[in-house]
């Protein structure tokens, strides 16, 4: 992937903001939707994400760190969804499928399929720093920053998650 | 990446990932990206930014911040991420999803082909054999019997049930994707299985050769034809006995090439009555150079049009070589295997060497765009073989632009040693006749042991074979193995 150019320039907040929705929000919401499994869930987060940059827009010390940001946001407001779908159904509202269910399985096939199950039976932490160190392609210190941990948790924890999804898979075999 | 506890190891394209345990991580990262590129490929647009109202205590600082930013967006129209990552920068505009008449050129290097099996439709990658995908049957009804594909797109039969089929074409969420993505279409007719299967390269025509099924229907051999944009069929029928195999189309989808099998489907000849004249030899003894191959035996009608014999179903051209299959209906001769049919040469305890009866000779050329529904007005050509080429067709097809016919020639030979299979070796060939009265080309000859002609492309260039239980591609006079399916037969491939 080529690197990341996030050239904001000096637009005022709006501007800004609007530039990071056209060039990033399709990713974000692909990475929510990885999180948490169907897509109006994950068009939430994102939404959610850029409302929460819009509010604290102003007060971020760095505005060039905007989309380290949003990348929190929206790891946070996936790990809330996911919360709340573990609340009584009357809070979480109706929960549609994940996209990799069995009902997706002509979009996805089973091999994907299972990979993504197995993701998901993976500790939150593990399912995260793999999709961000693998899907989103971020290196250990972004992804470190997303997180909000260490790097070398980034690490150690990577070790540990790719070596429990190959368990896992293997299992599935 | 430095994780302590095993060997670095070398992930495409990125930093080295370790192993632990000798587990090969590199393996779990590729599958994890395809499998996450899938799901994130799902979403192919986002909504504009919609504020609404939250919790604040500055609530009235959003809605006017973020109308500023709707605004712009707006302005600056809806634009999406090349790519599947979050990390590029690039934006592009909205492209419009892929239907069934995009995709790649006809002719582009096909990116994926499939297989049909027991086990559902799979998906590879054309230029690593590696598996993409699978389609796997919902019911223990569900069966996948034939596959061809145009510009990208996978066209299948799908068994539901006794005697009832449905074509179903399966698309890519975007190009350079498996195709998973499926779609129903029409049903061939009430009592009918479709026997053949072929796309034209323009995507737009389905050809399908058609036997019957199912009580208390008649046995009618039939051609269906199906224009794909309006989703209109024609079927032509013929009160002869024989069924529609090797169905082919010209590109344009104008011209239908087919054969003609005695119905029936195999015949198994025990050595007792074999004629087991000879052991087929370790080395090839009908040797294509021993003789020229005859030239065709049709003359040319003209530009643009197959080059074919006028209807002569009851009379053999004058001095047409090779054996005389006569096309018309009537009975099957004694002795003569059935195509496609096993005969057994030599048997010694588990060990044993058959030979694949081959086509018939003839391949037999409906010009759509003429009006009526008689499948006996397709014109007939005889692949013209001499004695002392390499004996028999086993798989023969029209070539994209309908000038001529492709076949391959050949003895195939197999040895089956207990559970094992293997090819004899022999002669196989890749012939192309011509309209020009020439030579016929031989665009590819080894002596590995025969292989029977499966598909092509849309350009016709490159030429799927299937040799024992390998698929191969041969292409600009190269063979290049495709995949092994070693233990699995009754396969099936499309590309």
């Amino acid at each position: 992937m080529r690197p990341e150019t996030l050239d904001v320039g000096r637009p005022g907040p709006a501007e800004t903001i609007s530039g990071l929705y056209a060039g990033h929000a399709l990713g974000l919401t692909r990475l929510a939707l990885l999180m948490v499994g169907d897509r109006e869930s994950a068009e939430d987060v994102v939404q959610e994400a850029f409302l929460g940059l819009h509010r604290r827009f102003g007060r971020l010390r760095d505005p060039e760190k905007a989309l380290v940001y949003l990348r929190s946001a929206v790891l946070n407001n996936a790990r809330t969804v996911l919360r709340r779908r573990r609340l009584p159904s009357w809070f979480a509202g109706t929960y549609a499928p994940p996209v990799w269910s069995a009902e997706s399985e002509a979009m996805l096939g089973d091999e994907r399929r299972a990979v993504v199950e197995a993701l998901h039976r993976l500790p939150r932490r593990q399912r995260e720093v793999l999709l961000l160190r693998f899907y989103a392609d971020l290196p250990e210190e972004e992804t470190a920053r997303a997180m909000g941990v260490s790097r070398g948790t980034v690490k150690s924890t990577t070790h540990r998650a790719l070596n429990a999804l190959g368990r896992l898979l293997e299992e599935d075999r | 990446m430095n994780v302590p506890g095993g060997e670095p190891v070398n992930v495409p394209g990125r930093e080295p990932v370790n192993v632990s345990g000798g587990e090969p991580v590199n393996e779990v990262v590729d599958r994890l990206r395809d499998a996450a590129g899938a799901v994130g490929r799902t979403v192919q647009h986002v909504p504009p930014f919609r504020p609404r109202p939250f919790r604040t205590r500055r609530s009235w600082v959003v809605p006017l911040a973020a109308a500023a930013a709707v605004t712009a967006v707006a302005a600056a129209g809806v634009m999406v991420v090349q790519g599947d990552g979050l990390r590029d920068g690039v934006v592009a505009p909205t492209a419009p999803a892929p239907t069934s008449a995009a995709g790649p050129e006809p002719g582009a290097d096909p990116e994926y082909f499939a297989v049909t099996g027991g086990d559902g439709l799979r998906f590879y990658r054309a230029d690593t054999g590696q598996r993409a995908g699978r389609r796997s049957p919902r019911t223990p009804e569900e069966r996948f019997s034939l596959v061809d594909s145009a510009r990208g797109v996978f066209y299948t039969v799908l068994t539901t049930g006794p005697c009832e089929h449905r074509f179903v074409r399966l698309t890519a969420a975007r190009p350079g994707e498996a195709p998973l993505t499926e779609q129903l279409l029409n049903e061939p007719p009430r009592g009918t299985v479709p026997t053949s299967l072929a796309v034209s390269a323009d995507g737009g025509t389905l050809a399908y050769g058609l036997s019957s099924c199912g009580a208390g229907v008649s046995a009618v051999p039939r051609l269906g034809v199906t224009d794909l944009a309006t989703g209109e069929s024609r079927i032509f029928g013929s009160p002869g006995g024989d069924e529609v195999r090797n169905v082919s189309v010209t590109a344009d989808g104008r011209f239908v090439a087919f054969q003609r099998h005695p119905s029936g489907r195999v015949q198994v000849t025990g050595p007792s009555n074999s004629p087991v004249p000879t052991v087929i030899p370790e080395t090839p003894a009908w040797s294509p150079t021993a003789a020229p191959v005859a030239p065709p035996t049709w003359s040319d009608p003209g530009p643009g049009t197959p080059t074919v014999v006028p209807p002569t179903p009851d009379a053999p051209p004058a001095g047409a070589p090779g054996p005389a299959v006569t096309p018309a209906p009537g009975p099957v001769v004694t002795g003569t295997p059935l195509p496609g049919a096993t005969e057994v040469l030599e048997r010694n305890g588990p060990t044993a060497i058959f030979e694949i009866a081959p086509d018939p000779s003839e391949i037999w050329v409906l010009d759509t765009d003429e009006a009526g529904d008689d499948l006996d007005r397709a014109r007939r050509v005889r692949l013209g073989t001499a004695s002392g080429v390499p004996a028999g067709v086993h798989g023969a097809r029209i070539d994209a632009d309908g000038r001529s016919f492709v076949a391959a020639l050949g003895r195939i030979g197999l040895k089956a040693d207990g559970d094992r299979l293997s090819v004899v070796p022999g002669t196989a060939e890749i012939v192309r006749f011509d309209a020009d009265g020439g030579r016929p080309a031989v665009l590819y000859r080894d002596d590995r042991g025969g292989f029977r002609l499966v598909d092509a492309d849309g350009s016709g260039g490159r030429l799927v074979v299937r040799r024992g239980t390998e698929f191969g591609v041969v292409d600009s006079g190269r063979y290049r193995t495709l995949r092994n399916f070693p233990g699995t037969d009754g396969l099936n491939i499309g590309w």
